[in-house]
């Protein structure tokens, strides 16, 4: 059997266990909640702040140039003008997904591997199936299942967003996907980094401290990045670069219009996530289980 | 007539391996005959779990080479399908049904879906559990998921089969049904058994080799080790015993004769026929004198052989 096929097999398995379980299934219910949650809010807003909701006329341009401005003042103005004549709902939660997209991923598989190799689960299909192939099907479980629950979050905006024809089917049908697609892809990285937390220790317990640790530091480096590019300090420039190293930086550069640079953040984000698989495997691969 | 030298399933040759300061293993040799039950003997520490998880490649040795079937022990790409283990301290994954388990490590092991189920089905009824297929492995008792882990150990056939400690733990009744199960696969599959029930493996085996201090002080036959030719005891019921009639049958080199037990032990030669030739003269002569005999048991036994050797 190919490598291919033993992580196929793992990753079904895998995705089906986090499904079922009652840790899958309230993060289920969480992501579901939080879908509900932002819909409400956004339909509270708009019916607050939206002239037209109250009788006026307001022309849609107007609407357009107000999320241009936002969207703009966000990242920059090409992203602004680019992101323009999406439903704002969508850019709003891919925004926010991406702050809780870390942990939820840490939360969901944190004890992926440590979780096997504590009570030795693992020895069952050791001697079946090659170390890295167990790896990278768990590293393709814990993505599958943080894209399938991102995509029960947004399918419930759009389905809300529909409903209250705040935009057309057309633009729910090209900016949704497109949305969530971009969140999943963002999401592979942090699966790599995930798995690989995982597969240094035997305790879950340590492996969800040490994902916290690592994952906050990767925010506050995030930030300190930002702030020296925009102090645009010569003595903390080292920092702009640091930023680089972060799947955070690439939260831009997704939702650019610029085709390359979506095109070159989409596969920085997914060689991440491959890599850190393969250091995680190759730490099983070299220790006694 | 050339000699056929005979092919191993396992070999181990010099491992050694440490866990920090302490040596569990040093200088381990030994070598399976493939086609046989070999049993793995030693007190508590003496390193037998860690030369099973050698030879099941989970572990990796410092010094030295497993080989199982000719390849390195953590080829695990060659060697699926073809060893399986029952680990002793491998939990089962307690959020999936017996059912699913099975089916995944069948499939993992290279048999397609469509009979991956009924393989896995199969392995379950060979142990008797054809009724636990949907519970959770976190539900079972001792007993039952150490059936389900001899399941999974002899699913597909392999070739060769480590069974850690597959009785330890258990109540007399599920370890004799267990011991039952092994003994119906002696013959298909090379098995290596690790136990500390000692009449267990001197039933079940025919070599061994007896671990202590992470080192092997004595392998080969079952016959061997117990010195099953050199020497035989009788138990009776009551004496006199002329032990100097006994020592004159031929082969005989020395009998003793311990009151307290009322049992004698026959010393032999180096005869050309079977020890049981021995047997039957000492035992003729004593019943001819009137002795009434209450057991004959050949070999030192393998209890007393590991106590010898081992601290």
């Amino acid at each position: 059997m190919s490598p291919v096929s033993e992580a196929g097999l793992t990753c079904l398995r895998e995705m089906r266990r986090n499904l079922r379980s009652a840790k899958g299934i309230v993060m289920g219910l969480l992501f579901l909640l939080g879908g509900a949650a932002a819909s409400l809010i956004y339909a509270a807003v708009s019916e607050l702040t939206n002239p037209n909701r109250q009788g006026h006329d307001v022309p849609e341009e107007a609407f357009r140039d107000l999320r241009q401005k936002v969207w703009a003042e966000v990242w920059n103005a090409d992203i602004g003008g680019y992101l323009a004549d999406s439903p704002s709902i969508f850019v709003a939660l891919f925004k926010g997904s991406l702050w809780f997209i870390p942990f939820m991923t840490l939360m969901i598989g944190f004890e992926q591997v440590c979780g096997d190799l504590q009570h030795r689960t693992i020895r069952y299909t050791a001697i079946r199936a090659r170390r890295e192939s167990i790896v990278a099907g768990k590293f393709l479980a814990i993505w599958g299942v943080v894209a399938v629950l991102l995509f029960a979050l947004h399918a419930f905006v759009w389905f809300v967003t529909l409903i209250r024809a705040d935009a057309s089917f057309s633009q729910v049908l090209v900016w949704g996907p497109r949305m969530w697609g971009l969140s999943a892809i963002y999401t592979a990285a942090y699966a790599g980094l995930t798995i690989l937390v995982s597969s240094l220790t035997r305790r879950p317990v340590i492996s969800l401290f040490l994902g916290l640790i690592f994952f906050s530091l990767f925010w506050v480096l995030d930030l300190a990045a930002d702030v020296a590019r925009m102090a645009e300090s010569e003595r903390f420039s080292w920092l702009q670069y640091v930023g680089y190293a972060i799947p955070d930086y690439y939260e831009a550069w997704l939702v650019t219009p610029k085709a390359p640079q979506m095109l070159g953040a989409m596969a920085i984000l997914l060689a991440y996530g491959v890599g850190a698989t393969a250091f995680a495997g190759w730490v099983i691969h070299r220790r006694d289980i | 007539m050339t000699e056929v030298a005979p092919s191993y399933a396992v070999s181990l040759r010099t491992i050694s391996k440490a866990f920090g300061a302490t040596q569990a293993l040093s200088g381990v040799t030994f070598d399976v005959v493939a086609g046989d039950c070999f049993g793995l003997i030693g007190p508590n520490g003496a390193g037998k779990t860690t030369a099973f998880s050698i030879i099941a490649g989970y572990l990796h040795p410092d010094e030295g080479m497993a080989l199982v079937l000719d390849h390195d022990a953590r080829a695990t790409d060659v060697l699926k399908a073809r060893l399986a283990v029952l680990p002793q301290d491998a939990m089962l994954p307690p959020y999936e049904s017996v059912g699913e388990f099975l089916v995944h490590l069948a499939m993992l092991q290279g048999i397609p879906r469509a009979k991956a189920e009924a393989e896995a089905r199969l392995a379950l009824k060979d142990v008797d559990g054809s009724e636990w297929w949907g519970r959770r492995c976190g539900k079972l008792s001792h007993g039952m998921a150490k059936r389900v882990g001899l399941a999974q150990a002899f699913l597909g056939n392999p070739e060769v089969v480590l069974l850690d400690e597959p009785t330890a733990g258990l109540d007399p009744r599920i370890a004799f049904e267990i011991r039952q199960l092994i003994k119906k696969r002696k013959g298909h599959c090379t098995l290596i058994i690790s136990s500390h029930n000692l009449h267990e493996l001197e039933e079940i085996c025919d070599a061994a080799a007896i671990l202590d201090h992470g080192q092997v002080v004595a392998s080969g036959t079952m016959e061997e080790l117990t010195a099953a030719a050199k020497e035989f005891r009788i138990q009776i019921r009551k004496g006199p015993v002329a032990l100097d009639a006994i020592q004159a049958i031929a082969g005989v080199s020395r009998a003793d004769y311990d009151r307290k037990s009322r049992t004698i032990t026959v010393h032999c030669d180096q005869y050309e026929g079977e020890a049981e030739d021995i047997i039957s003269l000492v035992l003729m002569h004593l019943l001819q004198n009137g002795i009434k005999i209450s057991s004959v048991s050949k070999g030192k036994g393998l209890e007393k052989r590991v106590m010898e050797l081992t601290e």
